[in-house]
């Protein structure tokens, strides 16, 4: 099974704490026999890189001047899609499931399903309503409309706790059967991820 | 017919949209190519009233839905516009069995372009319209500088690029420094 994960945060770039866990995922995945690619941003750290077994493609953003994380985003979706167009290409045109990690890469995952038919898998580390506290100014409801399409366009959605499961199913309606609970400090969670990948495998193949 | 040049030209303005003189131009270029046996593809902003496909001179336009999202700038809009234009276009671009060339206008269309090129590898051609320096006389800000640096993206990422007139020569060459 080959796995690209999407995440704008990946040692040595931490910034809260989706970095450490994207990080325990790729090298568990890794150690499981599933060919791991991860897509992430650093500032001049470029390129492709072997770490632990993971394969590592990291981009950096052709606009460097930018007025939020929005635009910010934005731009930097169409690198993540020329390293998974890259990734894709060279593996023969085959790429089992995408898994992105928060509303960042959301744009480039849809694109790449639509573009190749890869599934993707959704996973929320935090959502738009709590970080900004119920705002909604248009600019937190712009990266609302981009979770929105992630739950949307996204096969599964993984969530770390039923908090979120529930949180996700308030806010965005998401049908309950869509999203499943795996959480990290379990000892089900690795194999709950895997499960999640394979029934995306198994979904698309069948179809 | 497969010989046939196909060409999917993205522009945020197509008549009746009519906002500056990208609009015009595009018509003309694509019923001109249209003309020549190009096959062409025009993915533009939608309007009240024009339908989402229509055949206009043997040209196919189609027209995806440009207020999906909520946005707190115009810029902000453009970037997220092109996300919903990227992938209604590589839907298209799949169920049509592929294009040999994107041609883009303006920065407005940068980032679906640039997407397309980079997943499907095919050449992109951009159209330089106009500058954010010739617009402003100048950058004299980020939100300035951020599409001053789109467009430059936007050419380099081209595999060739065209002012629209000679005009703009002198400009471009100032920007650059």
């Amino acid at each position: 099974m080959r796995v690209i994960i999407f995440s704008w945060e990946y040692p040595p770039r931490v910034v809260g704490k989706l970095a450490d866990y994207v990080k325990k995922l790729a090298v568990h995945l890794a150690r499981n026999k599933i060919e791991t690619h991860v897509i992430t941003y650093h500032d001049y750290m470029t390129g492709e890189f072997e770490e632990n077994g993971v394969k590592t493609y990291r981009v950096t953003n052709p606009v460097k001047t930018h007025i939020s994380v929005l635009t910010w985003v934005l731009t930097l979706n169409q690198e993540v899609e020329r390293a998974a167009a890259n990734i894709y290409y060279r593996a023969g045109g085959s790429i089992d499931v995408i898994d992105v990690q928060d509303w960042h890469f959301i744009p480039a995952a849809v694109t790449l399903k639509k573009v190749f038919g890869i599934p993707f898998v959704y996973s929320i580390e935090s959502l738009e309503d709590h970080r900004s506290h119920g705002a909604n100014s248009p600019f937190n409801m712009a990266i609302k409309s981009i979770e929105w399409l992630g739950m949307y366009e996204a096969g599964k959605i993984l969530v770390k706790s039923e908090w979120m499961a529930s949180e996700a199913v308030r806010i965005y309606k998401v049908p309950e059967a869509k999203v499943k609970v795996a959480k990290p400090e379990s000892e089900r969670w690795l194999r709950t991820v895997l499960e999640t990948y394979k029934s995306l495998r198994e979904a698309h193949r069948s179809v | 017919m497969s010989d046939e040049l196909r060409v999917m030209m993205l522009t945020w303005e197509f008549p009746p949209r009519i906002i500056g003189g990208i609009s015009p131009h595009v018509y003309y270029l694509s019923r001109s190519l249209a003309k020549n046996g190009v096959k062409v593809y025009v993915v533009t902003c939608d309007f009240p009233g024009a339908p989402a496909h229509e055949t206009v001179d043997s040209v196919e336009v189609y027209r995806v839905d440009s207020y999906k999202n909520p946005s707190p700038d115009f810029a902000s809009w453009v970037y997220l516009m092109n996300m919903n234009m990227q992938k209604e276009a590589a839907s298209l671009v799949r169920e049509l069995g592929g294009v040999d060339i994107f041609h883009a206008h303006d920065w407005l269309v940068a980032n679906a372009g640039i997407g397309l090129k980079h997943v499907f590898r095919r050449p992109l051609l951009a159209t330089v319209h106009s500058t954010e320096y010739g617009r402003r006389n100048g950058i004299h800000s980020d939100y300035e500088r951020m599409i001053h640096e789109t467009e430059a993206w936007l050419t380099y990422e081209a595999k060739q690029w065209q002012p629209k007139a000679q005009l703009w020569f002198p400009i471009l060459v100032a920007c650059r420094k």
